[in-house]
């Protein structure tokens, strides 16, 4: 915007209100083809300014800028860790309930054994009813496989997994877990089959596998609503496939991909619901083994989770 | 004027930075030469870059190492007007060693508007002991002078 | 234990075990027992006419805790009056007697000699419950 006509003072006062309104007009070419020299060393003044008042505001948004994404991280921080910190709490309150329940039915038991009537009572001996014996085993039972899981979270997050491989066969692990699931698959009155026509060997760790399939056959039982569980071995592209369908109450969209995760949350109406952590021990122990666990659920529709490990 | 030997290098007219070759740096590095006893000479790149700046005045520093008190001079007749971020760079190089600068004497030949620029560039650091020139010869006189010789 | 027409002791809680347990040890102490694993059914029999001494109510359900069970009582002016004895495994054992008005708390695992007396005591002094019809 040349005012060609404007006196230097005023085309000088244009420029510096310009410059004050943060725009600048003048150009190196325009310098250069002043004709008044002493206006074209102004000119070169007030561009020059302008340059340098743009570059200290630019810099000074930049920091504010870094300033601000430094603060947010820091927030994200800080939020990641108060969530941490609230999954373990949580887990810890879970834990202790988990622990101290069978512990208070231990002590009711071993505190007034029940004789069963009619029974006589030798000196120094006690009598006790096989139902309540049986009940004595159902805690330690349950306290063991809480403090091995627990044990188990200890080693894989402390040293990693020590795995023991040898040769394998899917099905009779399979089998032999369903076996020991028998009683419980008889009281819930559930209907479980198995669809394996073959052997299924392979190089793993088998106590650990056997420990993957336990869970993942209890979870069925567990959340199954009493509806039938298909478990199926098959081989696939050089991989073993272990697939275990229930039809029971589902896992919801939003919690699917946490239920792999420690701490995961522990699922309504269950009993018995242990530390949440089976799932993701097992995970733990198939990728140990160079496999892959995946699920695939609706709720009200049941889960499918699916096994794949290497041959 | 001291030229050192193996400088072939033919510098363009862009901007250098960390990329640059070791010939290109040696070649940037060399603009900065002794003229006499406690006077040196810079003859400024045309297109300049902080990366430019930190060169040249490494290689300033090292020449004048052992003295106290300097003077330089300054040819301005091939530059064209750095950015704003390479003022910066000179500005703050320029006032580090302006305690032991006992005269800048600058050539702009008669180019007014690289004399407004010297003049620019003093008066924004409150320089005092500064001057401008038509020629080289001009200005090592000047410096010259201001050591008392 | 109070005079007949003998009132039941309650027993809430949904762990199948402790439930069992202690349900035959009560009996066998000589207390009617009337035991739930499901908090709502324990309310809807309340609500039905069951008219306990006591109930003993664990915190940690699932479907409704022992918080909402507790809550849900007090809503109703009649089943407020029935006393509870909380015995919960739960952790923040103070805190969770805290957010519950007027309730002893007993802490999992217990031992016998402790819940003993306490429903004793209750069961000899039984707050003014209207009669069942």
């Amino acid at each position: 915007m040349l005012w060609a006509g404007s006196s230097p003072t005023d085309r000088i006062l244009m420029h510096l209100a310009e410059i004050g309104a943060g725009r600048c007009t003048i150009t190196d070419d325009a310098i250069v083809a002043e004709r008044d020299p002493e206006m074209s060393q102004v000119l070169l003044g007030l561009l020059v300014l302008y340059e340098d008042l743009s570059y200290a505001s630019r810099q000074r948004a930049e920091a504010e800028t870094a300033l601000r994404l430094v603060a947010e991280e820091r927030a994200r921080l800080l939020e990641d860790r108060r969530q941490a910190v609230a999954a373990r709490d949580q887990f810890l309150a879970v834990a202790a309930h988990e622990l101290r329940t069978p512990l208070a039915t231990l002590k009711l038991l071993v505190d007034h054994p029940m004789a069963p009537p009619d029974s006589t009572t030798e000196p120094g001996g006690v009598v006790i009813q096989k139902r309540q014996l049986a009940m004595l085993k159902r805690q330690i039972d349950r306290l063991t496989t809480l403090v091995v899981e627990m044990l188990d979270v200890s080693q894989i997050t402390g040293g990693g997994l020590q795995l023991s491989l040898g040769p394998v066969d899917l099905r009779d692990v399979v089998r032999e877990v369903i076996g020991r699931f028998d009683l419980e698959i008889q009281r819930r009155h559930v209907t479980l089959k198995l669809n394996a026509p073959d052997p299924v060997p392979g190089l793993w760790d088998a106590a650990r596998i056997d420990q993957v399939i336990t869970n993942l056959i209890s979870n069925a039982l567990k959340y199954g609503a009493g509806r039938p569980i298909e478990v199926s071995i098959r081989v696939e592209a050089a991989q073993a496939v272990v697939v275990i369908r229930d039809h029971g109450i589902g896992i919801p969209e939003n919690e699917q991909s946490k239920i792999f995760g420690p701490f995961a949350p522990v699922l309504a109406a269950t009993h018995h619901a242990g530390l949440g952590l089976g799932l993701w021990i097992a995970q733990q122990i198939v990728q140990a083994n160079g496999g892959r666990i995946k699920v695939d659920s609706r709720p009200e529709h049941g889960s499918t989770f699916t096994v794949e490990l290497p041959l | 004027m001291h030229a050192r030997a193996g400088s072939t290098v033919e510098l363009e007219q862009r901007p250098y930075g960390p990329e640059s070759t070791r010939e290109e740096r040696e070649a940037i590095a060399d603009r900065v030469s002794v003229v006499d006893d406690r006077i040196l000479f810079i003859h400024e790149l045309s297109v300049q870059s902080p990366f430019s700046v930190q060169l040249i005045f490494d290689r300033f520093l090292a020449l004048a190492r052992d003295w106290d008190r300097f003077a330089y001079v300054v040819d301005l007749t091939e530059a064209k007007r750095p950015d704003p971020e390479t003022r910066v760079a000179l500005k703050a190089h320029t006032l580090g060693i302006s305690p032991r600068v006992t005269h800048l004497a600058v050539v702009v030949g008669n180019n007014l508007i690289m004399r407004a620029m010297a003049r620019l560039f003093a008066y924004g650091m409150g320089l005092t002991n500064v001057s401008t020139h038509a020629t080289r010869a001009e200005a090592i006189e000047e410096a010259r002078r201001a050591m008392g010789r | 234990m109070s005079a007949s027409p003998r009132l039941p002791l309650m027993i809430v809680d949904d762990d199948d075990d402790l439930r069992e347990a202690l349900a035959d040890i009560m009996t066998a102490e000589g207390y009617e027992v009337a035991a739930f694993a499901d908090a709502r059914a324990a309310l809807a029999a309340l609500k039905g006419g069951v008219t306990p001494f006591l109930i003993l109510l664990d915190l940690m359900m699932p479907g409704m805790s022992g918080w909402e069970f507790r809550a849900a009582q007090l809503e109703n002016p009649t089943l407020a009056l029935i006393p509870v004895v909380v015995v919960t495994a739960a952790g923040h054992l103070s805190d969770a007697a805290r957010t519950l008005s007027n309730v002893e708390v007993l802490h999992k695992p217990f031992a016998l000699e402790i819940l003993l007396p306490v429903v004793a005591r209750y069961a000899a002094a039984p707050r003014a419950l209207p009669r069942p019809l």
